[in-house]
């Protein structure tokens, strides 16, 4: 996938809410539906893509004294 | 309802944050609605202006252009069916942008007031407002935030500490990159763009969501952060649920304790966390319980005994004595990992009154540490316990061997109690760090 093609995939990511889902949910189809060409590399990318961020805010550790 | 309006109607039932079900509603903000005509080249929004309205194209196009220190740039180009202007209405900000046609084109204005209106009144709208918030946004790291890697298990996760807060966040290498990127000059597409070259992914969730998390949590600047209050909507459960909570657990901070802390650990226990140290403390706490179970008989009868014994009131000097205990178990073992205290205070949780000690900084560290901070409450408290246990056997037969046994019986529930996982005590933090995997 070229440079460009990310480049127009991120604008058509940012301004269409529905093809936001579509790829969170089949990403695959979206990719064929839109006659992208994909290298194995890439599409070995593509199913192995983390959908849940493992990223967290660590909550407050308020060691308490129940009494 | 004219023509006008109807094929407005329509038009808005295609475009994402207008997807308004309530019919009246739609009605309404179809009414309010305001017809723009623009020939090519026309500036519809000057960056730096005062906004009053947003705008959805109808027809045409339109460049979206900003200016920096190299010039004016072109950033997207929106068509039919976008929105822009929202972002000034929604943060009560200047405009971040220009936009000018690119060619003849149709657009339809919403007044601020008409949209606070409609907002008020539509939840998801005000969602995709928001998500279209975030997407747009050029976020920045908030100053005087420090970071520290930690390998665990052979993977590095770096945590972000705001010293000011006292509040953390924890990143994988992935997000690390994104957070190393967030000067305040990259959009949302920059930052997926440099994200596929790195990590050879199409991730622009995986940006987006990582950068949402860190805005809510106060660690970078964007958008959400300048939010106009007056334009979000608030229930009034919302609001009940919010008072109710601040009234069943309110807190009383002390701050700037870690100095203190500092001198005590070093000047009186840092040999407490040596070998000998706990293999003479584990033999203690074994002593303790055989003295207190070899005087179970006596216990009994003062339970069921009669009378008045004034030495009762002893307990309260000896209950403060061992929350203060407890407490210092947690931060002077905090000290010993050579993490700060961030705060010490006393409140309300629920039903009972709460003594506590802020060892958040030992997010810094690994589980085992942090579950030794967690144990090392309940411990020290044991120790002490135990200590009035020896106390009663060498006084045993009166009143104040009674009170003492009274003490140690009802602290030892009350440790039961704090190592309780399914209440947010030491056990609840212990058992979560142990079934972690960093």
């Amino acid at each position: 996938m070229s440079y460009e093609t990310v480049g127009k995939l991120i604008d058509k990511w940012l301004n269409d809410p529905g093809f936001r889902s579509a790829l969170r949910e089949n990403p695959e189809a979206v990719i064929k539906k839109m006659k992208i060409n994909l290298s194995e590399e890439e599409w070995v990318a593509l199913k192995k893509m983390d959908w849940n961020m493992s990223d967290e805010a660590l909550s407050q550790r308020v060691n308490k004294f129940f009494s | 309802m004219t023509r006008g309006s109807l094929s407005r109607i329509e038009f808005l039932k295609q475009v994402s944050p207008f997807q308004i079900k309530d019919p009246r509603l739609l009605d309404q903000l179809a009414k309010s609605l305001q017809d723009i005509s623009c020939q090519t080249g026309d500036v519809i929004l000057r960056q730096g202006e005062i906004g009053d309205g947003c705008f959805l194209v109808v027809s045409g196009s339109v460049e979206i252009l900003q200016q920096d220190e190299k010039g004016e740039k072109q950033v997207t180009v929106l068509e039919k069916g976008s929105l822009f202007g929202e972002t000034a209405l929604l943060t009560n900000s200047p405009r971040n942008a220009t936009v000018r046609a690119l060619e003849n084109t149709q657009l339809l204005k919403l007044n601020k007031e008409d949209l606070r209106r409609v907002m008020g009144r539509d939840p998801h709208m005000v969602r995709t407002l928001f998500e279209l918030l975030n997407l747009r946004d050029r976020p920045c790291q908030k100053k005087g935030m420090t970071s520290q890697t930690i390998t665990v298990e052979g993977f590095p996760t770096t945590v972000l500490k705001d010293p000011v807060r006292g509040a953390y966040y924890r990143l994988s290498p992935e997000g690390l990159f994104v957070w190393q990127l967030l000067d305040g000059l990259h959009n949302l597409r920059d930052l997926a763009l440099l994200y596929f070259q790195k990590f050879h992914q199409f991730a622009p969730h995986t940006v987006a969501e990582t950068i949402a998390g860190l805005v809510s949590s106060g660690f970078v600047v964007g958008n959400m952060s300048h939010l106009d209050e007056t334009m979000v909507p608030k229930s009034f459960l919302g609001q009940f649920l919010k008072k109710m909570s601040s009234f069943l657990q309110w807190k009383i901070m002390i701050r700037n304790v870690d100095p203190f802390m500092e001198r005590v650990y070093h000047k009186y226990f840092h040999w407490f966390t040596t070998w000998p140290a706990q293999l003479f403390f584990i033999f203690f706490n074994g002593i303790g319980f055989f003295i207190f179970f070899s005087q179970w008989g006596s216990f009994r009868s003062l339970l069921v005994g009669d009378g008045w014994n004034y030495f009762l009131l002893l307990l309260i000097p000896l209950t403060l004595l061992s929350i203060f205990i407890h407490e210092m178990g947690h931060a002077l073992t905090v000290k010993a990992f050579g993490r700060e205290v961030l705060s010490v205070g006393l409140g309300w949780y629920w039903i009972s009154p709460i003594f506590y000690v802020d060892t958040s900084d030992m997010w810094l560290e690994q589980r085992w540490p942090r579950i030794a901070v967690s144990l090392a409450g309940p411990y020290v408290h044991l120790i002490f316990i135990n200590f009035i246990s020896l106390i009663s056997f060498f006084i045993q037969g009166s009143e104040l061997s009674g009170v003492c046994l009274i003490f140690t019986a009802g602290s030892y529930l009350v440790i039961l109690m704090n190592l309780n996982p399914i209440l947010k005590y030491d056990g609840y933090y212990a058992l979560q760090d142990f079934q972690a995997s960093h």
